[in-house]
């Protein structure tokens, strides 16, 4: 029994839910295409996670790319429906989406019903079961990696792609940027990493269900995003920690939790709407003046 | 399962009841969509605690009336306040934004909801209200849902005049197509928002009253059957369009019911509401009433 | 953002934290127990104070409360007193997992129940019972919660047992041949009604109707339509509900408004004053199945019965019967292992054969944790729940493995 398991499993989750919103920063963020329905691809990666190892036997190292596949293709899908949308239409479209995938999981027995899956397996590395520290190092990889991809992605082409198509689409089209390609392909690399997440999700709880994938979840996702800072590398950890840990450190306040916690996540978006670390943000600005302090160029 | 025509008017009753009841939150939700361009979810809790202001005073005072008095003056002021509070000064900021302040806001008033009258669902019996049931042809009705059709019908007939022919209610629909235009004609843009508001919220707590007492009971988390149900009709009806909430809301209740007496087995009901939405949303976003843009 | 608009940021949210810290500090002083010159033994314990469950969760949280002060003021357990640790999991999976290890390593349970739904229950069993923690289940149906786990047990009814004494009332005691089942969409609610379905099938009898509805529905006319006109044809006996309590109120009430005057059998979701309250006169001739029985003789019942009512206000339900008897019989197991070595406790949790509970008899539990218990089934009669019917055929009672 390791002492400090409870913050190993909330480090763990903290990650993994930053992981999918790094995906719904993606999307959101850089090629500015609105996504409320981000849940529905965590689900995908989980579902397929699940499905693989406990019915077909597959090992997690097989299954961890193939829900990131699954969840990929069917952002394509909804990338390629979102093309025709505006803005507002495509946020309803994408609330629709998460709750009909919601619905899928819930009617159709592959799924497990309103059971859902149990006894997803651990992975299993050289042998050895991961669990508690050792399964935190592998969440901690992936995220680093999806943390390598992003930098990766602002600086190539593909992330100046995004980010005109998000300043003014019709300009984009103008200067010949297919418009269409890249916002499937916003899609598809959102819904990618959040496949990933599920997958991570999937075997950490070693249960899952239509439940935890529905609507308010999405929303979960997106205050995370949007707290952290739309459009920057380190938004989404942040925000994910920040709505993982403030229910825990309210818990002393018993029934009226829920009520400071909604009540806090609406005064920080109110007065802080870009975001704890976006453009401009009071952080933001105290981080600069520290760092440029401290002699590191901005 | 063999549709008699019997079993067909029963169907038509009770999706029209659910029609208006969707109307009652629908209407709300278009019409701050029109003007702000915001989706006001929290409108289901307005929705909400409408009902349980007009419980806590009925059972005080037992005089429906006065109930339903006082849940549309504390519903005008909740209304007003997420206008100012919330959503007003997050207009320049990107859609999301009053979008997620506003899913937040309802999962809290939810909760205050809670808090205040506890977490169990609450008796909602008013001794005007008649429950006979008469046997017509093989239909069943209900008193109690011919009130329940006869308010809400009339309500929505007394915001239709509102809408059409006050001139706040012209100085509305003039605001929802342009704002600038109709602040340079001299139209107090804010006060008309306001009014919307108070209108809207009025209607949503005097629509949630009439349901907690159609169904007899009231719950902290009653609106979550309307709050996202409310999108599909809005699109539906074409997003700003008065009428098109009300048809909209209608058409949605009935085909609903249908949907689910016929092929229940498929899908549950909400995801039938969605599907059509996107579908909708991708051959015809404007819906029935809107504008094509 | 201008001057004064940081300013407003920084004493509002300057203000939230020192307002919740000085409340949540305040909060947990004042129920910190006293610290007294015997260390009391901790029971974990979680279910939703918060969120849409809420409801259920308080009435999970009395029960467990009364069972501990009424075993404290017998003597407590092996002389030390009981002591509950309890969180809110807002039905949230996660929170279920970060509040199994809470209590585990940092509130260093001796043993943990869970008063939630199934979903948090079964996220957090593979954490107890991998740490060696017994854990117990006061409700929650999901049979995977107890697969496989030496540490995990159940104590309320099985799903199957009960989904098969449905059929057993419907087909056996009220003599319906043709049923009518309306199912709730969640693990409770479909192993009832596939139980029912399977034993009255078994028996010759037909299922004319089946269907499943969403948890929080509120409208039943689509579905209770056709079941009426299955009535007029003659093609019915009786309905079978799955349901939580406001649910049923809403079925019972609509079907009777719309002339369904066929017997209503439901479950133990419907074992709820709440039911009673809402469903009115519609209530009238319900028969469920389920474990808490009114009109018991036993002393046990009838004082949990009332000191249920005095010290929250409303009768007791099922949920809050469960909560109490998974501590009390936690509490028995420790003071019959002689310790509060998990492995002990889990042993005489095992021993146990035939222990009075609040909710019917323990026979004993089974090999993978389930309870096998007796059954009642209860009738509404002017407004209350009444003896109907005992079941303690084995073959109805026996959780299958």
């Amino acid at each position: 029994m390791v002492v400090g398991m409870y913050y190993i499993t909330l480090m763990t989750i903290i990650l993994i839910y930053a992981i999918a919103v790094m995906g719904l920063n993606i999307t959101m963020g850089y090629a500015g295409q609105v996504n409320l329905g981000q849940a529905a691809f965590l689900g995908i990666g989980a579902f397929t996670s699940a499905i693989l190892t406990t019915k077909l036997g597959l090992s997690f190292w097989v299954a961890l790319p193939l829900s990131a596949l699954s969840a990929f293709l069917v952002g394509i899908l909804l990338g390629a429906v979102s093309i025709r949308l505006r803005y507002d239409f495509l946020a309803m479209t994408t609330i629709g989406f998460n709750f009909i995938t919601v619905a899928i999981f819930l009617y159709y027995p592959i799924f497990g019903g309103s059971f859902g899956i149990a006894g997803i397996p651990r992975p299993v590395l050289f042998g050895l079961k991961l669990r508690g520290p050792a399964y935190l190092g592998l969440v901690a990889a992936v995220f680093v990696l999806c943390v390598l991809l992003n930098l990766w992605l602002e600086r190539s082409w593909l992330g100046m792609a995004f980010e005109t198509i998000r300043e003014d689409e019709h300009a984009a089209q103008a200067v010949g940027v297919d418009v269409r390609k890249f916002k499937i392909l916003a899609f598809a690399i959102g819904a990618g990493m959040a496949g990933l997440a599920g997958s991570l999700y999937a075997h950490f709880k070693m249960c899952v269900a239509y439940s935890d994938f529905v609507f308010a979840r999405s929303i979960e996702l997106l205050s995370m995003c949007v707290l952290g800072g739309l459009g920057t590398i380190y938004g989404p950890v942040l925000g994910s920690a920040l709505i993982i840990l403030l229910p825990e450190v309210f818990r002393p306040l018993r029934a009226y939790r829920l009520i400071m916690h909604t009540a806090i996540l609406i005064l920080l978006i109110r007065f802080q709407p870009q975001g704890l670390l976006g453009r401009g943000s009071f952080l933001q600005r105290k981080l600069r003046e520290l760092l440029g302090g401290l002699g590191f160029g901005s | 399962m063999e549709l008699t025509l019997p079993l067909f008017l029963q169907l038509i009753l009770q999706g029209l009841i659910m029609g208006v009841i969707y109307a009652t939150i629908a209407l709300g939700l278009t019409m701050v969509y029109g003007l702000l361009r915001i989706l006001h979810i929290a409108h289901a809790s307005v929705y909400t605690w409408g009902a349980y202001v007009a419980l806590t005073v009925y059972l005080a005072t037992h005089n429906i009336l006065l109930a339903i008095l006082a849940c549309s003056v504390v519903c005008a002021i909740v209304g007003i306040l997420i206008e100012r509070g919330l959503y007003l000064p997050m207009l320049d900021k990107p859609a999301y934004v009053p979008l997620i302040m506003s899913v937040a806001t309802y999962l809290l008033m939810c909760e205050l909801c809670a808090n205040v009258w506890g977490h169990y669902p609450l008796g909602f019996h008013v001794a005007e209200l008649p429950r006979e049931s008469y046997n017509v042809g093989g239909v069943i009705i209900g008193t109690h849902q011919l009130v329940l059709l006869a308010i809400i019908s009339g309500l929505i007939v007394v915001l239709w005049l509102i809408i059409n022919r006050t001139k706040a209610g012209l100085a509305s629909r003039a605001v929802a197509q342009d704002q600038d235009v109709a602040k340079v004609m001299g139209i107090n843009v804010r006060k008309i928002v306001d009014f919307n508001f108070i209108v809207s919220s009025i209607l949503a707590g005097i629509g949630g009253t009439l349901v907690g007492m159609y169904y007899a009971e009231l719950k902290p988390y009653m609106g979550d059957v309307v709050a996202y149900k409310a999108l599909v009709v809005i699109v539906l009806g074409g997003l700003g369009s008065v009428p098109g909430a009300i048809v909209g809301s209608l058409i949605l209740g009935v085909a609903e019911t249908f949907l689910i007496a016929l092929f229940g087995h498929l899908l549950p009901r909400e995801a039938f509401a969605f599907i059509i939405m996107i579908v909708l949303l991708l051959f015809r976003p404007q819906g029935l009433f809107g504008r094509a843009e | 953002m201008s001057l004064a608009e940081r300013k407003w940021l920084a004493i509002t949210i300057i203000a939230v934290i020192i307002v919740a810290a000085v409340v949540g500090v305040g909060v947990w002083l004042l129920t910190r127990p006293a610290p007294g010159p015997i260390s009391p033994i901790k029971i974990g314990f979680h279910a939703p104070l918060t969120g849409f469950a809420a409801a259920d969760g308080y009435s999970a949280l009395h029960g467990a409360l009364l069972a501990v002060r009424h075993i404290n003021e017998a003597g407590g357990v092996l002389g030390r007193p009981l002591q509950l640790i309890y969180y809110d999991d807002k039905c949230n999976p996660d929170e279920a997992v970060a509040i199994a290890h809470k209590l585990i390593e940092e509130d260093r349970v001796v043993a943990a129940v869970s008063g939630s739904y199934s979903h948090p229950t079964l996220a957090a069993s593979p954490i107890f019972d991998e740490a060696g923690v017994p854990y117990i289940s006061a409700y929650a149906v999901h049979p995977d919660i107890v697969k496989d786990k030496p540490h995990v047990f159940r104590v309320g009814l099985n799903g199957q047992c009960e989904g098969k004494s449905m059929g057993y009332i419907a087909f056996d005691k009220l003599g319906a041949r043709k049923v009518a089942i309306l199912c709730m969409d969640i693990p409770f609610g479909i192993t009832l009604a596939d139980n029912a379905k399977a034993y009255i099938e078994g028996k010759g009898g037909e299922i004319v109707y089946y269907e499943k509805y969403e948890l929080g529905e509120t409208d039943f006319s689509a579905w209770l339509t056709e079941i009426k006109s299955l009535q007029d044809a003659g093609n019915l006996d009786a309905l079978l509900v799955t349901a939580y309590y406001s649910e049923a109120a809403h079925i019972c009430k609509q079907a009777r408004d719309m002339g369904i005057t066929v017997p209503i059998v439901g479950c133990e979701g419907f074992d709820s004053p709440k039911f009673l309250e809402l469903a009115g006169d519609a209530a009238e001739g319900v028969i469920i199945v389920t474990d808490l029985n009114r009109d018991s003789e036993s002393e046990l019942v009838q004082r949990f019965l009332a000191d249920y009512r005095a010290e929250t206000g409303i009768p007791a339900d099922m949920v809050g019967a469960s909560a109490y008897d998974a501590v009390f019989v936690l509490a028995k197991a420790i003071e019959k292992a002689g310790s509060t070595d998990p492995a002990k406790i889990c042993d005489a949790l095992r021993s146990f054969r035939d222990v009075e509970l609040v909710t019917g008899i323990l026979k004993y539990f089974t090999e993978q944790g389930n309870a096998c218990k007796t059954m009642v089934a209860q009738i509404v009669e002017n407004g209350e729940f009444h003896f109907y019917a005992e079941i303690t055929d084995p073959d109805l009672i026996t959780p299958p493995e």
